[in-house]
């Protein structure tokens, strides 16, 4: 495997070696699998929507600015297919992807998911795959791709305040939970 | 200092400073709920900084590699016929002016000789060789319909592109 950075790859394939763009889908296909996955919540959905990201990077990398982070850039056009297929399928989940007013409803999921989780980890985990779209998108981009406030709302399109307050109240509401079930108390 | 949610997600970002951590530490020694809430929420930062990237199924670096070698394929077949519609425009222009100019070049050459007359007169003799083609009235009519055609669908194919384009930068 050839050792280049994201730069050096992106200016190889500008060149015309397309068989590099295979290096720079190797190092963030899981990372926008997971995304699109928590976004579609189909497996399916996810792996076409995958493709079609990379089919639509490749096409348009020679818009790419190079003063840029590639990785919003792609995720950028990662969450808008995944909308795009969202829309084209007409799914409910308006309400979810509407406004930063975004609550969490459980409702009697929570029960269950507690009834079935083996620990905190466990339980914490499932709930995070209930979360509202975008609440669980900003956690995946800020908690696995480790991208700032200011990089998340790029791609979300929203603006700094909203992500903050979006991270901020997963984790509130995430943190109610763990109290609700007295979780805390495993910490020493 | 209450223990607020802006405070403990401060805390989790490490936005206090020394002063507010003290007071924090202070604070939840003696309350016991401000505790519960200060492990809870360590616990969430700690457990969402666990969360496990999903693999994408094997082969997708080959699926998406051959959807690129075919879309470069398409490409290059529709840039093709682009050529070739654009070659085709170049030519009947050519073959248009060239029969004018072999039309008037037969009066400048007559009534002006110069140095150039000799060039002149081969550019023309050769252009006139397609006057017989030309003098036909139904090959004239037959290469203007032609011309028309292709002059309406390549503004047409130009206005799409230029919309699809217009599209997909907005898309992105």
């Amino acid at each position: 495997m050839k050792n280049l950075t994201e730069r050096e790859i992106i200016e190889s394939v500008l060149k015309g070696n397309h068989g590099d763009f295979a290096l720079l889908i190797d190092i963030y296909k899981d990372r926008a699998f997971t995304l699109l996955k928590k976004m579609l919540k189909n497996e399916m959905d996810a792996e076409e929507a995958l493709q079609d990201s990379f089919l639509k990077a490749f096409n348009s990398l020679s818009s790419f600015r190079n003063d840029a982070k590639f990785s919003t850039w792609f995720y950028r056009i990662v969450y808008n297919t995944a909308l795009s297929i969202i829309a084209s399928k007409k799914r409910k989940i308006q309400m979810e992807m509407s406004s930063v007013e975004d609550h969490f409803d459980l409702g009697d999921f929570d029960d269950r998911i507690y009834a079935s989780s083996e620990n905190s980890t466990d339980y914490l985990l499932k709930i995070v795959d209930r979360l509202p779209v975008r609440n669980a998108l900003v956690i995946i981009l800020y908690y696995i791709d480790n991208l700032s406030l200011n990089e998340i709302s790029n791609i979300l399109n929203i603006s700094l305040v909203n992500a903050k307050v979006l991270l901020h109240r997963s984790r509130n509401e995430l943190r109610e939970l763990i109290i609700k079930h007295n979780y805390q108390e495993e910490l020493l | 200092m209450k223990v607020t949610d802006e405070i403990l997600n401060k805390l989790i970002d490490n936005e206090l400073n020394d002063r507010e951590i003290k007071e924090l530490h202070r604070l939840i020694k003696y309350d016991e709920v401000a505790l519960s809430k200060v492990k809870a929420h360590q616990m969430v930062n700690s457990i969402l900084k666990r969360i496990n990237v999903e693999l994408a199924p094997e082969d997708t670096t080959s699926k998406i590699m051959e959807r690129i070698s075919n879309s470069l394929l398409i490409k290059e077949r529709k840039n093709g016929f682009f050529k070739f519609i654009i070659s085709s425009f170049a030519f009947m222009i050519i073959f248009i002016v060239g029969y004018l100019i072999s039309i008037s070049g037969k009066i400048y050459v007559s009534e002006t000789p110069s140095k150039y007359s000799e060039i002149i007169d081969k550019f023309v003799n050769f252009f006139a060789s397609f006057n017989i083609a030309l003098d036909n009235e139904l090959i004239l009519i037959i290469g203007g319909v032609l011309t028309v055609m292709l002059l309406i669908s390549g503004y047409f194919m130009f206005e799409e592109h230029r919309s699809f384009k217009n599209k997909l930068e907005n898309y992105l």
